[in-house]
């Protein structure tokens, strides 16, 4: 198995992931990052690695209906999701890992380094950051990305963790974004009257990047803006 | 149903959005004619409303030509009237329940969520205004909670909730927060027309797992209410 990951909805020329990398996705709400990250996870399941999806802000089977909505019906079944929504609603999880609370990070930390412990060239993607933030204060948010990223970069998994734009201090999201190797932007433009979902990658450290604008359309692999 | 023209079927079962724009430019006619849409297909709605009395909400709505009866009980809309407590008014003959401190974001939570349960899935919760619930709440924090555990909550039953929030009446960073928490935004504003006449707009900006058109549409208003016009091209 490569060291090098080169998801197939990317271009080649873009980006070749390291395996381990960590990455952070920031984007206003509403702007696709979920879909991004279901997408990538879904061409890492193809490709027979696992993968490990931790919601707080949608419910399993919302993310489990959107990812068989952009991939092929297997791979939905072959997602493992950490549930950190049931505790909101006061429900039991079906799903194997499913949080107690949002508030204590120790606890939330531990669990997900639970469910990545037996995985192999695993993926992680945390959804998201604002909800924890909402839960807890914004340095404990920090201090909990800091050590649970290099625990992930440890173990060998490659973790994505995704942010809202817009709501947090310019400081925080600057201190988040160095507690990872790379940072993926992802903006709406406005074009003919519709929006348009524009992504770069900003930088990742010990890769070469192509930092130009993609276009993101759901069912098209990524296409580059000026072409 | 008046998201017709953006959205094929309307919105799913389990949804929560947030209607977003300035005082003033519909999100409370919108919410009501959404409520009657709702209503006419059977389904129940619960109408939490902060800024108006229900009477006074129906007024207003049947001062724009929609569609509500002038008596309680015609139809499957229950206000929950978190107004009358400020002016120490006696119950509204339109109010269906009535919250009385609105400020306790837990309690008002549980109503709604109680309330819920009881409905089919598919049936309509509107809070009409976060806005309003904020001024009364302890402190920006609780908002965010509540957000959060109310929009969870009415997912898991299969409802759709509606968060209308005030766009500009609190830091951006809020709004965006808020949204962030949400599955959609809907955005409402008013721009300037031709011959000093204004006109009323309207855009599903996003709405996970459903693809939808991201224009502006025109609100109108027809004899059965209001309704959406697109395709013409707004800044």
């Amino acid at each position: 198995m490569s060291d090098l990951i080169s998801p197939d909805f990317v271009p080649k020329s873009a980006f070749q992931l390291p395996r381990g990398s960590q990455l952070l996705f920031i984007g206003p709400p509403g702007v696709v990052k979920t879909t991004l990250a279901l997408r990538y996870l879904a061409d890492r399941i193809k490709a027979n690695e696992p993968a490990v999806f931790a919601t707080t802000l949608w419910s399993p089977g919302q993310i489990r209906q959107t990812l068989s909505r952009i991939s092929e019906k297997n791979v939905a079944s072959q997602l493992q999701i950490a549930d950190g929504v049931s505790c909101v609603t006061a429900q039991h999880s079906s799903e194997p890992y499913s949080f107690q609370n949002l508030y204590d990070l120790n606890t939330i930390s531990l669990l997900l380094l639970q469910a990545i412990a037996d995985l192999k060239n695993g993926h992680l993607c945390l959804d998201n950051l604002t909800t924890l933030m909402t839960y807890s204060a914004p340095h404990s948010v920090i201090k909990f990305l800091q050590v649970l990223c290099a625990r992930v970069k440890d173990r060998g998994v490659t973790g994505i963790y995704l942010i809202e734009e817009g709501v947090h201090a310019k400081n925080v999201v600057t201190t988040l974004r160095f507690s990872v190797d790379g940072v993926v932007e992802i903006f709406d433009e406005e074009e003919k009257d519709q929006l348009k979902h524009k992504i770069r990658l900003l930088h990742l450290r010990g890769a070469q990047v192509d930092t130009r604008w993609l276009i993101f359309d759901e069912t098209k692999p990524l296409q580059w803006a000026e072409e | 149903m008046i998201l017709d023209p953006i959205l094929q079927g309307g919105l799913p079962q389990g949804t929560s959005i947030a209607l977003v724009g300035q005082p003033g430019s519909g999100k409370t006619c919108f919410s009501l004619q959404f409520a009657l849409d709702t209503a006419k297909k059977g389904l129940d709605v619960l109408y939490l409303s902060t800024e108006n009395t229900p009477s006074s909400l129906i007024q207003q709505a049947r001062s724009f030509g929609l569609p509500f009866p002038d008596q309680p009980g015609k139809l499957p809309i229950h206000f929950v009237d978190a107004y009358s407590w400020r002016i120490g008014m006696q119950n509204d003959p339109f109010a269906f329940n009535r919250i009385n401190n609105p400020g306790n974001l837990n309690e008002v939570n549980l109503i709604m969520t109680d309330q819920a349960k009881i409905l089919d899935p598919g049936s309509v919760v509107i809070i009409d205004s976060v806005s309003g619930l904020s001024l009364s709440a302890p402190d920006e924090q609780r908002i965010r909670t509540f957000v959060h555990s109310i929009a969870q909550r009415i997912i898991n039953l299969k409802k759709i909730l509606i968060l209308v929030l005030e766009d500009q009446a609190h830091d951006p960073e809020l709004i965006t927060n808020l949204r962030s928490l949400v599955q959609g935004s809907i955005y409402t504003k008013v721009v300037d027309g031709p011959k000093g006449s204004l006109s009323w707009l309207l855009r599903m900006y996003s709405l996970i797992g459903v693809q939808h058109e991201t224009k502006w549409h025109q609100v109108k208003i027809g004899k059965n209410g209001l309704f959406l016009q697109g395709g013409t091209s707004y800044e």
